[in-house]
């Protein structure tokens, strides 16, 4: 069963095994860090809002940020395709 | 004293590392360190009780160090570094049609080989406790201060550069490495270690990147999708002892147990290439000396990732190896002026640390275990037709460049660019990744011997 057409796929770039698609790492990565940044910047007052004490402000906004990054690398799977054809044997 | 609610966490958590490294453990180009340590790191930093991160990272130990080896038997593409030895077996049992034989014989395999190293380990490391404090002792040499397991790190690490693929640029990179460290935390104004850490562990896929901009890649230029192969899996039986012959059974209980123990100075990878070779020897049939190095190799992986962090947490409390000044070093790394290692062991009996680490181990098997002796084609075909690679670094170099600016700004960004390039560059000329990771660890005391001369 083949995945998709591989007569014009264009050119990648092997990394660790896989072949990668230069500018669609970069907005992979764009993404993904604007989502964790967004989230982490924004974090402090959401938590003095919802009234945490100062003290476990900080801590919670990396966790925040780290969720923000993950909601980009899943918005990033809409657009971004994996660069494989599997044929099953 | 650990409550009903935290074991609940325990199990809570277990399962959900145990489906996530599922998954990380599939996808192909995932480099242990780069995926466990910012996660457990960003978990500390978060503020869950350490022995909960540890229970978390037990399970992603078993449930990586099992799946990482399906695509290689599967498609003969490993998914993580440590697998990258069982790849040429993998081939040649493929070739022979014997694809399944060898996913079975691994997976059984992985999970023995976790609960006996554990069982093990945690024995043994009672009974090492007391060697704990002499190790903890500092003595005074030549004005410095130094802690005596100080020097079995040094003896780690040497033995580390000496086998490291260039052995002199090694033996060269741990004194110039300390002053590069030294130097960026005068430069930070406070003794960091996470954005250090953290450029490290992203070296070498920072520096595939940086030539694939500058025009260096014209030879990792691809025309076309990558092909990958899946060989057809039949129905396998759910019964683990139904997998093992006699005779790899008793290997399996009894190498991984023994090369736990010697992870706690030796390098995991070494020493799953070092037993698969020993092994290979004592068949005359390649075809069976392939699947028997294949599958004791499986269990190797999860018991040196498992002595190499646990004898070191639980005996000495500082990382002695490239396992826990690697992947493990979160645990070991100053947080908040708290160091999780130290504050487990302070605030946890023995029982409530092993009973932990039982349950996240049975917990990560009863979860791993069915679905990768089940699911594995099924997994395998959806993680590679769904999650592309791009998308993947992107939330890698994310997680790292937050935790550096969480670390030390704007100054901990840079820091962990700069720490990159060098280990990309050092890793890409046969200095291992371990050699940098436990010089990290020994910097302040070999700085202050350096100071001396």
């Amino acid at each position: 069963m083949r995945e998709r057409d591989p007569e014009s796929p264009g050119e990648f770039i092997e990394i660790y095994g896989e072949y990668v698609k230069p500018p669609d790492l970069a907005i992979a990565f764009l993404v993904t860090i604007v989502g964790g940044a967004v989230f982490y910047v924004v974090a402090p007052t959401f938590l003095s809002v919802i009234g945490m004490p100062e003290a476990t402000r900080a801590p919670l906004s990396i966790t925040i940020g780290l969720i923000g990054a993950s909601i980009g690398f899943l918005v990033t799977l809409l657009f971004v395709k994996p660069k494989r054809v599997v044929v099953e044997g | 004293m650990i409550g009903f609610e935290t074991l609940l966490l325990v199990v809570i958590l277990s399962v959900i590392s145990a489906l996530v490294y599922v998954i990380v453990g599939i996808l192909p180009g995932t480099d242990e360190t780069a995926t466990m340590a910012p996660i457990a790191l960003a978990l500390l930093i978060a503020g869950l009780d350490p022995i909960l991160v540890l229970a978390w990272f037990m399970a992603s130990i078993v449930a990586f160090k099992t799946a990482d080896a399906v695509p290689v038997a599967l498609a003969g593409i490993p998914g993580g570094v440590m697998a990258v030895p069982q790849v040429p077996d993998a081939v040649e049992a493929k070739r022979a049609g014997k694809a399944d034989v060898i996913l079975r014989k691994g997976i059984t395999s992985s999970m023995i080989a976790s609960f006996v190293a554990l069982i093990l380990v945690l024995v043994l490391a009672f009974y090492l406790k007391p060697l704990g404090d002499f190790l903890n002792t500092k003595d005074v040499v030549y004005g410095v201060s130094v802690p005596r397991w100080f020097w079995l790190l040094m003896a780690g690490l040497l033995v580390l550069a000496l086998t490291s693929r260039n052995r002199l640029l090694a033996l060269l990179t741990i004194p110039a490495f300390a002053i590069l460290i030294q130097g960026l935390r005068l430069a930070y104004d406070k003794t960091a270690i996470i954005s250090f850490f953290l450029g490290i562990t992203i070296g070498p896929l920072v520096i595939e990147l940086l030539e694939v901009l500058s025009g260096y890649a014209r030879d990792r230029v691809r025309r076309g999708y990558l092909n990958v192969k899946l060989e057809p899996v039949s129905s396998i039986p759910l019964n683990p002892l139904r997998h093992l012959s006699r005779e790899e059974l008793g290997h399996v209980l009894l190498w991984p147990p023994i090369t736990s123990i010697l992870a706690m100075v030796m390098s995991p990878v070494g020493l799953t290439i070092l037993v698969g070779d020993l092994l290979k020897g004592l068949k005359r049939n390649p075809l069976e000396a392939s699947i028997l190095a294949y599958t004791v190799r499986d269990g190797v992986k999860n018991a040196t990732y498992i002595g190499g962090l646990l004898i070191p947490l639980l005996v000495i409390g500082a990382p002695t190896g490239p396992m826990s000044a690697g992947p493990g070093l979160p645990f070991f790394t100053e947080i908040k002026g708290v160091v999780p290692a130290k504050y487990i062991m302070a605030n946890h009996s023995y029982l409530e640390i092993a009973l932990t680490l039982l349950l996240s181990t049975a917990v990560a098997m009863l979860v791993a275990y069915p679905m990768l002796i089940r699911y594995s084609r099924k997994l395998t075909l959806l993680v590679f037709k769904t999650i592309p690679a791009e998308s993947l670094y992107g939330l890698f170099l994310a997680i790292v460049v937050l935790l550096a600016y969480y670390d030390a700004g704007l100054r901990g960004v840079l820091g962990v660019f700069m720490v990159s390039i060098v280990s990309g560059i050092l890793w890409r000329n046969g200095v291992s990744l371990g050699v940098l990771f436990m010089t990290l660890v020994a910097a302040p005391t070999l700085f202050a011997f350096i100071k001396l001369v």
